[in-house]
């Protein structure tokens, strides 16, 4: 009998385990944002919105100013629009969601892979811009390996102090 | 209560899924700090400026977030001197813009002298009281009772202070560098005559014979030394050259090299002279050098028929390898070695510079090893010993004539530099305090302090400290609370070097002339204000004539002026990536040019946004440039020497000749005291960094607090064992520090580390170092403390 609880409870232990992890790691952007309308349908480019990445450490996410450009007034019927247009008339800040983040010990700069490394968006951020709703984890797992490898790939320094610094 | 193995497993199993589940949550637990907190977010920029914190000059890049945050310095990659590296101490410049000992705002003192009470008090409120005193002092016609101590000070800041004190009429710019390895050093001068300091292409060179000098741990440019050690040892299989280190203590920079060859302490010229004496005796000197460009190495008969005896043979009847071994310690098997090795791994090069004179050298030690360069002729070469130039500034306009300020410049300096008592002075701090405390030539009544902290690094400390409570006005520019700013009157207190306007020129180890541009990274954090916008101030308060000899608006224009001489010189180029210097190399020795700018704004702009100038040329061979000697060539037997003791009627050519005296014993104080440098406090004055201090002492695991490293064996012999606390004492007085043992000194001596902040605690050695001055050039003799050891 005893061992049978044992199981059981072990079982459920488990099975909640993995669903609070599932839940825990998945992140719910205020807006369903659809990627794929921006850049195929009206022809924006990334640096349109993430303003960033060619210059600085960091891509940048939109800030109120960039949606306003186009959102100040309804442009379609979608009830996620509504949700910016509504944002942007009482002067209320969407907070986007960061999905990608570094371990703290990591320097990570947009600029050099972008500009000096000429590397792809998606070969980090995968088929984002194909996206038609925002993804809850990263598209992309982004471990170390993955950074040692790519750097090898391309012959570039894979000295600790590279990123660790 | 019993547990069966089952309990322990299941146990360990639900152990285990808990701290796996622990590590795959994204939880976040109160007390961690967030993402956003930790890294600092904002809009980036990177401005190039220099670095000050020694005197290398390396460029640097600040990461500065929204213009008003700096939290990172990098090397500046087109920077000729750095290369986009840099030493811990440029990294630690953070922590000393953001310290929070900084002097935030100009201070009166309210109580006693050094009683450290102070009151803020505003700008305008300072600068009078200051102006008002300069004004009385006009009246009075002793304008020459004024004084500047200056430290570490270069380019158009350094001809302002200097045009300052012209103007108004005193002789006394007196510098604090004679702590500073960059300096020129007597021995050399006595041998070279030249008065600007050397440069030793250590990058190129193939055979490294340092005397003492701890070149890998606190040389004047840190970042070039390192990185000429990490050529020399490019390639592991088959290094390119030798590194020898001849000193009584396993410096970082003897446990790096090649060879570390221990000498009893202050014999390293006997050491110098016994290498001459192989290279002379088995003929393996550079004949063709010798010949052609030196004076007194062959005996000779002068006009009057007297023969003199040259260097050859002093040295051949003088330094036999036997007695030379005898003194110094070392066996004759290695002076052979050494002898054979620096002739034959060319170019070689022997360096004597020791840093910051701690361990002084006396005069004719240095010309010893100088002599070394000399007989193998390792000048004006790739790899050898480089006389540099400075970029040329432009000079400012004459001074609008006026008798009064005439006559206080030709009073004499009340240091007494370059008098009969120490006739190859330039500058003589340390006499300083003698003089002031006896009125001669006559009382002081104002000094100013620049960049130097006397009571921290000069062994007469004691008296600096009566001479500057005896001084009417002291006025400190200093921006921390140092030890001298505590006994001043007024502190108007500089913007840190990551605030400040300024030119820093300066040149790289090849000889290359470097203009390199230092420029606020961000907004002065405090109220606080640029030295020479305060000099430009005071001189319009003054009265006409001094402010018509400052014509400039501002700070920014005196800068404009003086950098334009460098664009007027029309050679080398804006800082740029390794192949532009090659392709400014190739067209310059050919007499083309084709620089990245083509108008004086340009080449403003570009000095701005790169960093600086510099010209990636060494004009070598110009002897009369090099040799300014009155035989103009390399002088074994210095006639300098001669001329300026003329008055004492020396008849004895050995007293002109390389001739260093044997140590001095010392009655009860048995053990020779060796100051060393540590790297990360390598600078005149205590940098207020906890990342330079966590790193202080790499071999004994020691931070934060000085020590006292003796020989396991001594150690014994006294009955002290590691980590005791010991009293070191010396016939000046005695200091507490804790005893480490390390075999990597020799018996007879004892090593402190300097530069540790002191706050009431008995252990900073200069206490204890001896107040001796060097009798040719008055630079204190250090290296010939004396001291005894106990227990506490």
């Amino acid at each position: 009998m005893g061992r049978i609880a044992i199981l059981v409870i072990l079982v459920i232990l488990i099975l909640v385990l993995a669903y609070l992890w599932l839940q825990g790691s998945e992140i719910v952007q205020p807006v369903q944002f659809n990627h794929l309308k921006h850049t195929k349908e009206v022809g924006l480019s990334c640096e349109d919105c993430h303003i960033y990445f060619k210059t600085q450490r960091f891509a940048g996410l939109p800030s109120m100013e960039i949606c306003a450009g186009c959102h100040s007034e309804p442009q379609g019927k979608s009830k996620e629009e509504a949700k910016i247009v509504e944002a942007i008339k009482e002067g209320k800040t969407i907070e986007w969601q960061r999905i990608y983040r570094t371990k703290r010990s990591v320097t990570y700069s947009h600029r050099l892979h972008i500009v000096v490394g000429k590397l792809e968006c998606k070969v980090c951020h995968g088929d984002i811009a194909d996206a038609i709703r925002p993804p809850r984890r990263p598209l992309v797992k982004i471990s170390m390996d993955h950074c040692r490898d790519c750097h090898r790939k391309m012959k570039v320094s894979n000295d600790c102090i590279t990123c660790h610094k | 209560m019993e547990h069966s193995r089952r309990d322990f497993l299941k146990f360990l199993s639900s152990g285990s899924v808990l701290a796996f589940s622990g590590g795959l949550f994204p939880v976040k637990f109160p007390w961690e700090d967030s993402f956003d907190e930790i890294v600092p977010q904002g809009i980036e920029t990177w401005v190039p400026s220099v670095c000050q914190l020694c005197p290398g000059g390396c460029g640097i890049l600040a990461r500065v977030l929204d213009g008003k945050r700096l939290v990172k310095i990098e090397g500046n990659p087109l920077h000729p001197i750095s290369r986009g590296t840099l030493c811990p101490k440029g990294f630690a410049g953070a922590q000393v813009l953001y310290s929070p000992f900084r002097i935030k705002t100009p201070l009166r003192r309210v109580g006693e002298k050094g009683s450290k009470k102070w009151e803020k008090i505003n700008w305008d409120e300072a600068l009078n009281l200051v102006s008002d005193k300069l004004r009385t002092l006009r009246t009075e016609k002793t304008t020459y009772t004024t004084a500047v101590l200056m430290g570490q000070c270069r380019g158009t800041t350094r001809q302002l202070f200097k045009r300052f004190l012209d103007a108004y009429g005193s002789p006394n710019l007196i510098d604090n560098n004679s702590y500073r390895e960059e300096t020129p050093v007597p021995g050399v001068f006595l041998m070279q005559g030249s008065p600007y300091p050397l440069v030793y292409d250590l990058e190129n060179a193939n055979y490294i014979l340092s005397f003492g000098s701890n070149w890998l741990e606190s040389f004047w440019s840190p970042v070039q030394a390192f990185r000429s050690f990490g050529k020399l040892n490019d390639d592991k299989r088959a290094p390119r050259g030798k590194t020898v280190q001849i000193e009584p203590r396993l410096s970082v920079t003897a446990a790096r090299s090649n060879h570390w060859v221990p000498i009893n302490p202050g014999t390293e010229g006997f050491l110098a002279l016994g290498i001459a004496y192989m290279l002379i005796k088995e003929n393996i000197y550079n004949q063709d050098f010798v010949s052609k460009h030196t004076f007194g190495f062959e005996s000779w008969k002068d006009p009057s028929g007297v023969v003199h005896s040259g260097f050859k043979d002093f040295v051949l009847n003088n330094f036999n390898l036997s007695d030379v071994s005898q003194i110094t310690g070392v066996s004759i098997d290695t002076i052979i070695r050494l002898a054979r090795d620096f002739a034959n791994m060319q170019p070689a090069i022997a360096l004597g510079e020791d840093n910051f004179n701690l361990n002084h050298q006396n005069t004719f030690t240095r010309m010893a090893i100088h002599s070394l360069n000399g007989l193998m002729g390792s000048f004006e070469i790739n790899g050898g010993v480089l006389l540099p130039k400075v970029p040329p500034l432009s000079n400012f306009p004459s001074i609008p004539a006026d008798p009064l300020s005439t006559e206080g410049r030709n009073k004499p300096r009340i240091d007494s530099a370059g008098n009969d008592k120490y006739p190859l002075s330039k500058d003589l701090p340390d006499n300083f305090p003698d003089n002031i405390l006896s009125d001669r030539p006559y009382p002081l009544n104002l000094l100013f302090i620049y960049n130097a902290d006397p009571v921290f690094t000069s062994p007469v400390r004691g008296k600096f400290i009566q001479a500057l409570k005896k001084i009417p006005l002291v006025v400190s520019f200093s921006s921390f609370m140092d030890e001298t700013s505590e006994y001043a009157d007024l502190i108007l207190p500089d913007h840190t070097y990551l605030e400040r306007l300024e030119d820093d020129p300066t040149y790289t180890l090849q000889g290359f002339q470097v203009l390199s541009l230092r420029q606020p990274v961000i907004e002065p954090l405090y109220q606080t204000k640029s030295t020479p916008e305060v000099l430009l101030e005071l001189s319009r308060k003054i009265d006409d004539k001094m402010s018509s000899a400052f014509p400039w608006k501002d700070y920014q224009e005196v800068l404009t002026f003086t950098v334009k001489g460098v664009f007027d010189l029309g050679k080398g180029d804006l800082f740029g990536v390794p192949f532009e210097e090659i392709w400014t190399r190739v067209l310059e020795k050919r007499g083309w040019k084709a620089p990245s700018y083509k108008n004086l704004e340009e080449f403003n702009k570009g000095i701005k946004e790169k960093g600086g100038w510099w010209d990636p040329v060494y004009k070598s061979g110009e002897w009369d440039r090099v040799f300014k000697t009155p035989s103009k060539k390399f002088e074994f037997y210095s006639q300098i020497l001669k001329n300026r003791l003329k008055n004492q009627h020396i008849k004895e050519d050995k007293y002109f000749l390389p001739n260093p005296p044997l140590p001095e014993k010392e009655e009860g104080y048995p053990l020779y005291l060796r100051v060393f440098v540590l790297h990360s406090l390598s600078t005149e004055r205590d940098l207020p960094s906890p990342w330079l201090k966590d790193t202080a002492g790499f071999y004994q695991k020691e931070k934060w607090h000085p020590w006292v490293e003796i020989n396991p064996e001594k150690a014994k012999e006294l009955g002290i064992v590691d980590e005791d606390l010991v009293w070191v004492e010396s016939s000046k007085g005695r200091i507490k520090l804790k005893a480490r043992l390390f075999p990597g000194t020799m018996p007879e001596v004892v090593g402190i580390p300097f530069g540790f902040e002191e706050e009431k605690k008995d252990f900073n050695p200069i206490k204890i170092l001896t107040e001796k001055l060097d009798p040719l050039s008055g630079i204190p003799n250090w290296g010939e403390t004396k001291v005894k050891l106990y227990k506490a």
